[in-house]
């Protein structure tokens, strides 16, 4: 059931990012896929077998499989999302909004996680989570801002 | 998670991850630019991505199939060592253009790099790069290259 779960919000965020009206080039979103999967895969790892911070759940492949879910396709696509919006909105109302949305569902999904036992927070905490979190939509937005201005160069609208 | 140690100082496989890096880098930016500097950069990242993926996915529990570097965990030369896979990207990217490969020889030139892969594979083995776990075999890593390595292509 928690694979279940996950794998609907792991369709819910490509069905929203697919859905935005407007988005970065296809060339920027390819190259911040990249860098934000390469970033969000070292953190777990980091947090989980070197600082041991938090243990995943790998008794139970349907927990794992959530896991790798959430870690690979929900926040990619959350972020992906967050930076779309936030670089190509005119509006700053919009601009906090799509960051406020970020910021809750990450903390929500991440809560998720733990009350479905898939993650096992050790030595974590939810402050820890929070600053994390907005590392991440930093990067995200700075990766982001350089990959947009590159292939804008190269004449990539869409 | 107990750690293994398999080495504890700074020796050959360090140097290998340095040299394959240095020298696979040397040859990107020796050879005529094709590319634009968003294809660059694509071509590079696209080789550190699925190799940390993968590895990141394989390499540690539940599969934990395998440990790079000196010891079970992961250090900060790991991390460099995922700069060796942007230039492979790169480099396959860069021939297939230049080679203007077509139809049946597109499926030669991937086998050709799925070799290739596995072959600089097998040298890092054997200067203690990777540790084999679990039964863990070069000959499974060969259609893993051969399934990235189409995919770079798509």
């Amino acid at each position: 059931m928690v694979v279940v779960i996950f794998l609907l919000l792991a369709w819910f965020c490509i069905a929203v990012m697919v859905s935005l009206p407007n988005k970065l080039p296809l060339a920027a979103n390819f190259l911040l896929v990249m860098v934000i999967e390469v970033i969000v895969t070292n953190k777990l790892t980091v947090l989980t077998y070197n600082l041991k911070l938090i243990q995943i759940n790998t008794s139970s492949i349907p927990r794992y499989l959530s896991m790798i879910l959430e870690n690979d396709v929900f926040v990619t696509f959350v972020l992906l999302t967050f930076a779309n919006v936030f670089l190509t909105a005119s509006k700053a109302s919009t601009r906090w909004g799509i960051s406020v949305y970020t910021f809750l569902v990450q903390m929500f999904v991440g809560a998720m996680l733990r009350w479905n036992s898939v993650l096992i927070y050790t030595g974590w905490n939810l402050f820890m989570e929070a600053v994390m979190i907005i590392a991440l939509m930093i990067y995200t937005l700075l990766m982001g801002r350089l990959f947009q201005r590159m292939v804008s160069k190269e004449g990539w609208i869409r | 998670m107990k750690i293994i140690v398999y080495d504890n100082h700074f020796n050959g496989n360090e140097w290998f991850v340095i040299g394959i890096v240095v020298l696979a880098f040397a040859a990107v930016w020796l050879l005529p630019r094709r590319f634009s500097p968003a294809q660059t950069t694509f071509n590079l990242l696209i080789g550190i991505t699925f190799g940390v993926v993968f590895d990141h996915s394989i390499g540690t529990p539940p599969f934990d199939l395998y440990d790079a570097g000196d010891n079970s965990t992961y250090e900060l030369i790991d991390l460099f060592s995922y700069f060796m896979y942007a230039p492979f990207g790169y480099l396959f990217i860069y021939g297939y253009e230049r080679l203007r490969m077509f139809e049946i020889m597109t499926v030669v030139y991937i086998l050709f790099w799925a070799v290739m892969s596995a072959g600089t594979e097998w040298l890092a083995v054997q200067a203690g790069v990777f540790h084999y776990k679990h039964g863990y075999q070069l000959a499974y890593s060969f259609p893993i290259y051969l399934f990235l390595i189409s995919n770079r292509l798509e």
